[in-house]
């Protein structure tokens, strides 16, 4: 954060009226460009306006677009949005493109104050588990547990051990035959959360 | 303070002339000085400022950068929907503004016959708009929330239809500043009318489909950060459960005492679980057993209702536009509700 962002306001991403989530509204209600005729610092927004205002107009065409001459003064945009703001540009000595550029710009924010955020995420429910509290996602049958539990006391390994990715490889092959399959149930632990050893027969 | 360089004209010499009796020789030099006029001179604008108030609110179209054409058929185009430039007109015209210009022109001393303005106002598109609006908000919330009573479908309607959301989406999609009315700045009833009006308009110049899409991107999207519960309270949630499960047949919900942690202090936390017959129906806990009690109520009514924070997004979007509506009928009150029909 550079010493420029200490004076910005803080604040988290929003949007006018929830909008996307039904469909999407461009939030530029009206554009003004206010310029001289004759002085030498409008002379790129007046390039602007003969050459491509036209095509952004027809281009956008829920933008009300406002051309405002004035003598001798400096040149400026001022976009109102449909949240009721206003913002304002200087265009003293822009050229046509820049002019263009800034008005892109002005036409894709959502018209709320530049605010350094604080985080690049926000949601009105921070949390669905609720506040935490010692007993959340405690198991309610632990209350009538006798510890120490056999089950619960076991060591519960991740991944079968290689003894039982090679029975597993030599099932699927068809390499043991039915009196050895019965031996290796009864040696394979449970692995029905363990993920699948890797598939040997593909690669033939 | 200010300071700057300025010119400063300075009579350099007192001469004799033959001509004149005396003759002052001026040069213009540049000297530095203090502009010793700034600070009072802000301090006494701003005085004044203070004194004269904020600056009165005036409409929009006061300035003279406002074409009402362009802005009518901009507010159609921004929000993608085609209206007829005259039902348009008619819908943002309401009954006030009419009074207003007639009384205007009586004041006037325009002949009687002159006074009538021949415009339509919108009380005919606010009345369709409305009776559509509520007929659609009904059936989509009883689509998207099939187990949720009566009782509940009408609160979130109350809340959609509210003056204080509808004025808000109003202000927000740029009906504000259109809107001919005698009340400036526009009242919150007066927003929500206009509102009305634009869907009776949509409706009439378009089809019943595009002003039933335009009441759920736009009015229904506001339910889609709220928490039905906020909405909807339920006072006696122990005895509505009861309720429910004697109706079913069922044993009645048991409270029991899951955890309990510091208790007689101020952190003092009480889980408590509810149960029929062994079952689970719900859990919650509180600052006390009373408080955790009614909590665990919610939990298990929520859970009945379908209404937990996990449930299913609203359809918004592409989903709610294969959102099919072809459920007419009331969902079952409170009173008869029923689970084996809900599910």
């Amino acid at each position: 954060m550079s010493h420029r962002h200490l004076f910005l306001q803080s604040g988290f991403i929003k949007t006018n009226l929830q909008n996307g989530v039904g469909r999407f509204v461009n939030q530029l209600q009206r554009i003004n460009l206010i310029f001289c005729k004759s002085s030498g610092s409008s002379k790129g927004v007046r390039e602007f306006i003969e050459t491509d205002l036209v095509d952004f107009a027809r281009a956008n065409p829920g933008t009300v677009v406002y051309l405002k001459p004035r003598r001798h003064r400096g040149t400026y945009m001022c976009a109102e949005y449909l949240n009721g703001h206003k913002d304002y540009i200087t265009c003293n000595n822009f050229t046509r493109d820049e002019v263009r550029k800034w008005l892109e710009y002005m036409k894709n924010k959502s018209g709320f104050p530049i605010i350094r955020l604080r985080k690049h995420w926000h949601t009105d429910h921070p949390s669905i588990q609720g506040i935490w509290n010692p007993f959340t996602h405690k198991p309610s049958y632990l209350n009538v547990t006798t510890f120490p539990e056999k089950e619960r006391s076991e060591y519960q390994p991740l991944m079968p051990s290689a003894t039982e990715q090679l029975l597993q490889i030599a099932e699927q092959v068809g390499f043991l035959d039915n009196s050895n399959t019965n031996n290796t149930t009864t040696t394979t632990r449970n692995t029905e959360n363990i993920p699948p050893p890797l598939n040997m027969s593909d690669e033939k | 303070m200010a300071s700057s360089i300025v010119s400063v004209v300075r009579r350099v010499s007192l001469m004799r002339n033959p001509q004149s009796l005396y003759h002052f020789q001026f040069e213009i030099v540049n000297s530095r000085s203090f502009k010793r006029w700034v600070a009072p001179t802000l301090k006494i604008m701003k005085h004044r400022r203070k004194k004269a108030g904020p600056e009165p609110l005036r409409h929009r179209s006061v300035w003279l950068n406002w074409n009402y054409t362009a802005e009518l058929y901009a507010f159609g185009r921004r929000l993608n929907e085609t209206f007829r430039d005259e039902t348009l007109r008619t819908a943002l015209i309401h009954p006030s503004y009419l009074e207003q210009e007639e009384k205007q022109r009586q004041d006037l001393g325009v002949p009687s016959q002159a006074v009538s303005l021949k415009l339509e106002h919108n009380s005919g598109l606010v009345a369709s708009g409305e009776s559509l609006m509520n007929t659609y908000i009904k059936q989509y919330i009883r689509q998207a929330f099939p187990k949720v009573p009566e009782e509940g479908i009408c609160e979130i309607w109350e809340y959609l239809v509210s003056v204080d959301v509808l004025s808000h989406v109003a202000t927000h999609i740029g009906l504000s500043d259109i809107i001919l009315c005698a009340d400036f700045p526009p009242e919150k009833i007066t927003l929500a009318k206009s509102l009305k009006a634009i869907i009776g308009a949509l409706e009439f110049d378009q089809s019943k489909e595009r002003a039933e899409y335009f009441i759920q991107d736009f009015v229904i999207t506001q339910l889609s950060d709220k928490c039905i519960f906020d909405l909807w309270d339920i006072p006696n949630p122990m005895a509505v459960l009861q309720n429910i499960l004697e109706k079913e047949g069922k044993d009645p919900a048991e409270p029991r005492l899951l955890w309990q942690a510091g208790s007689n202090t101020i952190l003092a936390l009480y889980y408590v679980g509810i149960y029929s017959n062994r079952k689970f129906l719900g859990k919650a806990p509180g600052e006390t057993l009373a408080i955790a009690e009614e909590m665990a109520a919610r939990d298990a009514l929520s859970r009945i209702f379908g209404l937990t924070e996990n449930h299913k997004p609203l359809p918004f979007g592409k989903q709610g536009r294969q959102l099919i509506i072809n459920n007419n009928e009331n969902n079952s009150s409170l009173s008869n509700w029923m689970l084996s029909k809900s599910i």
